[in-house]
């Protein structure tokens, strides 16, 4: 088990390397540099000033040293230095990791705290008013574009109800996160929702789940027990596989509410061509992705004692 | 003293392509203790049956009318919790499928042991301790690690072995065996029948034993009911059965076994399947189930459907033959 997840960590170090070399060269390739946006969109630096840029940057060098170079830092943990602000990848990357995590997380808890409940009821009520209404409301919620969740949020609680605040971070404050986190989380939940029904429908029909029946225990019992402990593998993998898409999602979302995230960090530095802060970007999300996926996969041996991670059977 | 009396009793399931009449009219008896063996073809409604016996019958089936007599109370008029006393606990059941019939994620000790807990008042602790007592009963080696096991650890006889541990551990009245040996090789079938029998003689438990299998029937039951196309076409004593059967259907299930002894003779008459398919279950026919499959039939049995017609005071078939 040990020797799985000490494997699994040290496989992480290729998959990152192959990810940073091939982004460092296409970021690198791509037509136009931090020099030529720096000015704006309307001013055009001079010739001599974008030399020097160049030279302090140290863009002038050929790029497999400049990828050399990049990758010492790596090792040392230093992602560079931002070419526009003033400061380092490592430190702009720290004050924007939070307010990330904290709608990633509000969005999780959303998604799980109430699609599961939902898609549980739902399936043993199936064909009830409880089912019909609710699987509508799964499928809005997955069919229901995000940008256009987020601004109907955004007009009627902040415009019409003024409740709460409609952009930005605040103090950090549980009434900013509100609207970012709902918008994020909503089709995160009606796709968990309509999954957990598809489970748990799926288990009732188990034989072991009528022998649970005919034990005489409680009804509660035998939900508990027998049918939710069984699909919650089923379920923990949608979770899993749908946590990338979640951080594809943070960048819509924070753009539109201003928030000050990981996603909105990577959006400006991709129109900007800062590329030290993009590939700073990218190798945190990349690493989180890592992190959560190795953490899902060691839950399932804790749910699933058929499941071992030992040499014999890989 | 009759501990299990069915009276009458019509299951149904509805679907899209009809009602599917499962259970048609099913009346049978069993004595407290005894062994009373219920046979018939896939899909004659014997799982039904004891389902219904249950209370299991989940929607789209419904159990439309017919007494169960359970010590002389009637089931059906039971609230779902003064059911749920009984199940498991005066009433059990073994399943069909070991392999499938166990929780997946659970260890053996906290099955069986969530069973006792319900019905016997046992803190966790003393449940663990009886589950291994249990164990030890049904023969499983190692009992103290086995019930520490997952049921993927464990083979299919080990499983059924479980299962009826399971079973057993509140000491029933009544003990449905739904096939028990079907998923079983024939080795172990035979260690788990005698098991099933020496532990009946222990906890003296009805057993309800449900079968394709007629070789079972003849080795332990006292009364057979032959079940056809959700109908008993023919009850009585086990002997009388076997030696003197009066309904096509049960001569035929007799021909359709192998008899020991009988590859020595010269002319070894060929196994005899039953031609025909079983009927379907959607329509109700007026005249014989049987009809179009049966050697004897005559005229009259494609105009009209027989009635179950007592010939004595415990044996009785359903044929044109012996009405009127
Ligand atoms: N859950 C169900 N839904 C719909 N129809 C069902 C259901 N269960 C049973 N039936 C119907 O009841 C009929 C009798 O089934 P049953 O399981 O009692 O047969 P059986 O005698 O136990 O057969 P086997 O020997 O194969 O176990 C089946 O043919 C089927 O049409
Ligand atoms: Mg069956």
């Amino acid at each position: 088990m040990l020797q799985y997840v000490v494997k699994r960590i040290l496989l992480f170090i290729p998959t990152i390397f192959f990810i940073s070399l091939i982004m460092f060269f296409i970021l690198n390739v791509l037509p136009g540099d931090a020099t030529t946006m720096s000015g704006g969109l309307k001013r055009q630096l001079d010739e001599q000033t974008t030399a020097n840029m160049r030279k302090q940057l140290g863009l002038d060098q050929p790029l497999h040293i400049r990828y050399f170079k990049y990758m010492k830092g790596i090792v040392k943990g230093d992602f560079g230095k931002s070419y526009l602000r003033n400061e380092s990848v490592n430190l702009l990357i720290s004050e924007r990791i939070m307010p990330t995590l904290q709608i990633s997380l509000a969005a999780i808890l959303i998604a799980v705290g109430i699609g599961i409940p939902l898609g549980f009821i739902s399936a043993l009520k199936q064909g009830s008013w409880i089912d019909t209404l609710s699987m509508v409301t799964a499928v809005s919620g997955v069919s229901i574009p995000q940008f256009w969740l987020g601004l109907i949020l955004m007009y009627v609680f902040s415009l019409v109800l003024n409740w709460l605040p409609p952009q930005g971070y605040g103090d950090g404050g549980f009434m900013h996160m509100i609207m970012p986190s709902v918008t994020l989380g909503v089709g995160y939940m009606a796709l968990i929702a309509r999954t957990t029904r598809a489970a748990v429908i799926e288990v009732l029909n188990e034989d072991f789940v009528r022998t649970a029946r005919a034990k005489g225990i409680s009804e509660l019992a035998v939900n508990y027990r027998h049918v939710f402990k069984n699909t919650l593998i089923l379920i923990l993998t949608t979770v899993g596989l749908q946590f990338g898409s979640l951080v594809g999602q943070t960048v819509i979302v924070e753009k539109l509410f201003s928030w000050p995230g990981i996603g909105s960090l990577l959006v400006d530095s991709i129109f900007q061509r800062d590329i030290p802060v993009t590939q700073g970007c990218v190798l945190v999300i990349i690493g989180v992705f890592l992190i959560v996926n190795l953490v899902i996969d060691l839950l399932y041996v804790v749910i699933d004692p058929r499941i071992k991670y030992t040499e014999s059977n890989r | 003293m009759d501990i299990l009396k069915i009276n009458h009793l019509k299951t149904q399931f509805h679907g899209l392509d009809g009602t599917a009449h499962a259970v048609n009219d099913v009346s049978l008896t069993m004595k407290k203790g005894d062994i009373l063996g219920v046979v018939g073809e896939s899909g004659s409604g014997k799982s039904v049956t004891a389902l219904s016996v249950m209370g299991l019958i989940k929607p789209p089936g419904e159990i439309v009318s017919g007494e169960i007599l359970f010590d002389g109370t009637d089931l059906r008029n039971l609230s779902e919790k003064e059911m749920r006393k009984i199940r498991g606990n005066r009433i059990s059941m073994i399943f069909q499928e070991p392999m499938t019939s166990l929780n997946p994620l659970l260890r053996i000790r906290d099955q069986i042991g969530e069973m006792v807990m319900e019905h016997q008042n046992l803190s966790k602790k003393e449940s663990y301790n009886y589950c291994v007592e249990m164990l030890e009963k049904v023969q499983i080696p190692h009992p103290e690690k086995r019930a520490k096991d997952y049921p993927h650890q464990m083979s299919g006889g080990m499983r059924q072995r479980v299962m009826i541990a399971m079973a057993l551990s509140c000491n029933p009245e009544i003990l449905i065996a739904d096939e028990p040996t079907t998923a079983l090789d024939v080795t172990i079938q035979a260690q788990v029948i005698d098991l099933m029998l020496n532990l009946k003689e222990q906890y003296e438990t009805g057993i309800l034993m449900i079968t394709h299998d007629l070789g079972v029937i003849a080795e332990i039951a006292k009364q057979v009911v032959v079940m056809y196309a959700g109908q008993v076409v023919e009850k009585g004593d086990v002997f009388e059965i076997f030696d003197n059967p009066k309904h096509p259907y049960t001569s035929s299930l007799l021909k359709s076994i192998p008899k020991l002894g009988r590859r020595t003779q010269s002319s070894r008459p060929r196994l005899e399947e039953i031609k025909g398919v079983v009927p379907d279950l959607f329509t109700v026919r007026k005249y014989c189930d049987f009809f179009r499959r049966c050697p004897d039939a005559t005229d009259e049995c494609s105009k009209k459907r027989p009635a179950l017609v007592n010939i004595n005071s415990n044996s009785a078939v359903r044929c044109l033959k012996y009405e009127g």
